[in-house]
Parts: structure tokens; sequence; C-alpha cells
């Protein structure tokens, strides 16, 4: 009788400690699902800063077309410059933006399944999320050999 | 999104060419200028940035989200 209820006691115990360990992973992934979205927030508002501040710019010196004769040239190298700096910002905060959004749901989908949580799971799940196949053919080819000369 | 950015900063690097007298000297004309940019700077830029997105949506494992999830060495 006393070693039922020990055993008992025992898988109480065991089904306890397993709840703690889910929840504390559960708090570790909404924490990170937090995170990701707060960054995500903030690069898109500095990314439509860099947007404003370069149409700003363009703006500026188009009013100004007329007063800027003898440095025009020097302007327009100056405000192509930074229209491609700008532009650049602008793309890599839109690739944090797409790094973002697929970690997000990656995450969504990690809180929901019931596999232990690895790399490669967490790879499975985020192609799931990505199908590479759709549309843009010749780019997802191009930068996957991109990556296969780069991993060499 | 990337396409018309692309454009906006093609235009004053045509106003420069066209401002330097290059468009004029070696092209001959501006529409010439306008249109060699439109159909070789404006894609070239695109795609290239497209090609950099479009790799972010490949699995990363080095992102601070999941790379706690590494084995131990």
């Amino acid at each position: 009788m006393s070693s039922q209820s020990g055993e008992q006691l025992d898988r109480t115990k065991t089904r306890e400690a397993a709840q703690r360990k889910l929840g504390a992973i559960q708090t570790i992934l909404s924490a990170i699902y937090d995170e990701l979205h707060d960054h995500d927030r903030e690069a898109g508002k500095k990314r439509d800063q860099v947007i404003a501040f370069y149409l700003l710019v363009l703006v500026a010196l188009l009013g100004a077309w007329e007063k800027i004769t003898p440095i025009r040239s020097i302007a327009l190298a100056t405000v192509w410059i930074a229209g491609l700096i700008s532009f650049l910002i602008v793309i890599h905060y839109r690739a944090w933006h797409v790094t973002h959004g697929a970690a997000m749901v990656t995450l969504q989908r990690l809180m929901l399944e019931p596999e232990p949580l690895t790399l490669d799971h967490c790879r499975e799940l985020w192609d799931r999320t990505n199908d590479t196949k759709l549309g843009w053919g010749v780019f997802w080819r191009f930068s996957a050999r991109c990556a296969e000369l780069r991993a060499g | 999104m990337t396409w018309l950015f692309a454009f906006l900063t093609m235009l004053p690097g045509f106003l420069l060419l066209e401002a330097s007298g290059f468009a004029f000297k070696h092209l001959q004309s501006r529409e010439l200028a306008f249109f060699l940019d439109l159909v070789f700077y404006v894609p070239l830029l695109a795609m290239v940035s497209t090609t950099y997105i479009m790799r972010k949506h490949r699995f990363q494992p080095d992102i601070w989200a999941v790379c706690w999830l590494r084995p131990p060495k």
C-alpha cells in the first residue's frame, strides 16, 4: 500500500517537473516572441524615417533647383550617394523584417508543437513557413547557388 | 517598394548625368540617358537587393532568436 502511494507520489512529482519545464519553455518562447515583435516594430519605424529623410532631401533638391546652379553637380552627387546609402539601409531593414516575420511564425509553431526544441526542428518549421518554391524561381535558385558557393 | 526606391535613387543620378554634360556628350540625348538608367540601373539595383532580401527567407541558425537552441559544444 505504502509502495503504491510512493510510486504515485513519484509520478506526480515527475509530472509536475515536466509541467514546470514546459511552462518555463513557454515563458522563454513568449519572451523571445515579444522581443522579436519589438525589434520588428522599431526596425519598421527606422526604415520609414530613412525613407522620409531621403524623400525630404530629394524634394529639397528639386525645390532649390534654380538657386543651386553653381553647385548643382556637387549637390546632385551628394544626394545620389545619400540615396544609395538610404537604399542600402532600407534594404537591410527590409531583410530584417523578413527574418523577424519568419522567426515569429516559427516561434508560434514551436509553442504549439509537442516536439522537442531542437535547431533541426526549428529549421523544419521555418521551411514550412517559407515555401521557397513559390514564385521568383530564378531568384531562389540564384540565391541558393550563392549560398552553396559561399559554403564551399 | 524596392523598385520605387531604386527609381528614386536614379533621379539624382540621371540629373547628374545631364547636369555634368555627360548625357549630351556621350549619349547625344537625355531621353537615351533616361532610358538606359531605367533599363539597366533600376533593375540591377532592384534585383540585387531582392536577391539579398530573399536570401533572408531561408533558415538562419545564427540569429539570436533561435541560436540558443544549438546543442552545447
